[in-house]
């Protein structure tokens, strides 16, 4: 009777189609790895709400890659022990360039939100991108800071991690189109609880900017220090200055900060994407950001494929590469490299009320016609 | 300009004292090398944080709350993850002492979640502006605090009849015993002062530096550069070489190499082994460790 049972669950557990997500659910990284998470947990929720996938339960095998490459591989390791058609990765690049070689071997659709540029350039026909690339965002502030704010004397701030180091190329890069040579380059490690350093040889510099490449609790160290130590020049911050705790713990010092961006989805105006946040936050008790809301339009970007050709690795890859897909935050098209998101926002915050309040000020489609 | 990265550096450098003192307290009383010292700093802020945002507490009364909470935890340290170890090898506590850490941190990921929090300053966000030179009403804070706890300490281990029991314990427990001293309760004791500490600490470092599950790596590992610096074991010498080291770190940043600021940090660790291996006022560390 209970080995009855048991085999039961098996061939029920055979009949569904299995999907890995892997990311950061615990250490100090799982503050994205978590909500990014969410958001595949909702779209797989909702996919079985209407029926699955012809009729097949969409069963998500869930397993934590925490803040090493050794916790990933492990991760990957448990995942490909399932029958998993596609995998939804972390977002850490360090964490993915170690999965590569398994991924390749075993030829699974890999897709995530990592924006470091060279994830895309290492020839990986397995991995698939769903976040602007920083070849994109990167671009896109550095060129906000110059054309829209004027600026002629840019500070540069960024993080020692691969995400830091690529930042840091783009956005020199660009700037260098433009005609320009930061006045100063300053490097900090993502656990630094201090950067006081840092800013006061910005100040010695004299910018009339700073653009900035870091993590989240970085982000809202440096923004708080920059207004402490009275450093009054406009900010353009990375992507993780959208993260909603990280307005809590800045408070006043976001007000006349930017942040480079893909979606906006607490503050957004699109019903979608408001009807949207209102589900992830009734379900999940915590904001999204804006990592979240491309999750769950490359889990539905997934779901959809598995949809059309079953769940068949090459055949789902191969899909991913053909399909234009429309999702909550915008479109998305694969290009030669497998980058699927081609657009940018700038927003700006301000402190109003008490309480930070954001507006999209610029928007940029780069996507491949 | 360089009076402001030395004021700022003086801020960094408390709190790196501050911990540090908790850490060595421990290494004193009871010789045993505490390496989830750091996590209870962190969850010194984040029973703060509870009291304060969950319950609604004002900070006054969320500081007593992270007190008595913390005293209970300190306790529970001393019952669970030292006192049945102490005959065994060192390093059966250390191993304790890092499992203890293990717990505390997923302990608090678990309760608190990934979001890095923040506790509010008693003295607010407010910034003086004196003579051109910017100085965080809450880095003010910092130091009186870390002024009067050294102070304080002094005076507690020099001038009261239960300080110098501890100090007893601490030399000779043995000795201590056939004194009359009840060593057990002094062991008790001290780990319940070295939770304080790390309550005070970690509401020190919550408003400035956020409060996430992982911080206390980062804390134990400056404190133990500090200890090492200092003098393992040396109280004046947390004193000179939490500020040398934040003052330096300050500095190093800003006017030398910000990516290699950590490198250097360790590069000085390794020098006062190789120069100084007594640091700038302790015993010779080769003999300790």
């Amino acid at each position: 009777m209970a080995l009855g049972l048991v085999l039961g669950c098996v061939s029920l557990s055979l009949a569904d189609i299995q999907v890995g997500a892997m990311h950061s659910l615990t250490t100090g990284l799982a503050s994205l790895g978590q909500r990014q998470i969410n958001s595949a947990i909702l779209a797989a929720e909702e996919w079985n709400a209407k029926g699955g996938i012809n009729g097949k339960k969409i069963d998500l095998i869930v397993e934590d890659t925490a803040d090493s490459t050794t916790m990933a591989m492990t991760a990957l390791d448990r995942v490909l022990r399932k029958d998993i058609c596609a995998i939804l990765g972390p977002i850490w690049s360090f964490q993915l360039f170690a999965l590569f070689p398994e991924v390749k071997r075993e030829g699974v659709p890999l897709l995530s939100t990592s924006g470091t540029r060279a994830l895309t350039q290492k020839n990986n026909p397995w991995y698939f991108r769903l976040y602007p690339h920083d070849g994109i965002t990167k671009r896109a502030y550095t060129i906000f800071a110059v054309q829209e704010l004027k600026a002629k004397r840019v500070a540069v701030m960024c993080v020692t991690t691969e995400y830091g180091k690529s930042g840091h190329e783009l956005i020199l890069e660009t700037l260098k189109e433009l005609g320009l040579e930061p006045v100063i380059v300053t490097w900090h490690n993502k656990d630094d609880k201090d950067m006081t350093g840092q800013l006061m040889s910005i100040k010695r510099a004299n910018p009339d900017v700073i653009i900035s490449q870091a993590h989240p609790a970085d982000t809202a160290i440096i923004l708080k220090q920059q207004r402490d130590l009275g450093i009054q020049v406009p900010h353009v911050a990375s992507s993780a200055g959208t993260m909603p705790h990280i307005h809590k713990l800045v408070g006043p010092a976001m007000d006349g900060v930017y942040v480079e961006a893909a979606a906006l989805p607490n503050y957004d105006s699109d019903p979608k994407i408001q009807a949207w946040t209102k589900r992830y936050v009734k379900r999940f008790k915590i904001k999204p950001d804006s990592f979240a809301i491309l999750y769950y339009d490359g889990a539905n970007f997934v779901f959809s494929a598995i949809k059309a050709v079953g769940p068949d690795r090459a055949r789902i890859a191969k899909w991913l590469r053909e399909n234009r897909f429309q999702g909550l935050a915008g479109q998305y098209i694969f290009d030669k490299e497998q980058n699927g998101a081609h657009f940018a926002i700038i927003v700006q915050y301000s402190w109003k009320d008490g309480k930070v309040v954001a507006r999209i000020v610029k928007k940029y489609d780069l996507s491949p016609k | 300009m360089i009076i402001q990265e030395i004021i700022s550096g003086v801020a960094i450098g408390c709190i790196y004292a501050l911990v540090s003192f908790g850490f060595v307290l421990i290494y004193n009383a009871v010789g045993a090398v505490n390496f989830a010292y750091g996590e209870l700093v962190m969850f010194g802020g984040y029973l703060g944080f509870a009291a304060s945002v969950w319950l609604g507490f004002p900070l006054w009364a969320a500081m007593i709350f992270s007190l008595v909470a913390m005293t209970l935890l300190g306790i529970f340290y001393n019952e669970f993850a030292y006192y049945p170890m102490r005959h065994r090898p060192v390093v059966v506590v250390i191993i304790a002492s890092i499992g203890m850490s293990v717990l505390l941190r997923n302990g608090a990921l678990a309760i608190w979640g990934p979001d890095a929090l923040k506790v509010n300053s008693f003295v607010g966000d407010g910034i003086l502006n004196i003579g051109g030179v910017v100085l965080p009403q809450h880095n003010v804070l910092i130091m009186l605090v870390t002024a009067f706890i050294f102070i304080g300490q002094y005076l507690f281990f020099a001038r009261t009849s239960i300080g110098r029991k501890l100090e007893a314990t601490a030399q000779d427990q043995e000795m201590a015993r056939l004194m009359g001293i009840k060593v057990r309760w002094m062991i008790v004791l001290t780990f319940v002062l070295a939770a304080w500490l790390a309550s005070i600490a970690g509401f020190l470092l919550a408003p400035i530096w956020f409060l996430e599950p992982d911080i206390g790596l980062y804390i134990i590992l400056k404190a133990f550069i500090v200890i090492v610096i200092g003098g393992f074991g040396s109280v004046p010498g947390l004193v000179v070489a939490g500020l040398f080291l934040g003052v330096t770190e300050v500095l190093v940043a800003s006017h030398l190499t910000s990516e290699y600021k950590d490198v250097i940090s360790f590069l000085i660790l390794i020098t006062v082994l190789m120069v100084l291996p007594q640091g700038f006022f302790g015993e010779k560390i080769a003999e300790r460790l």
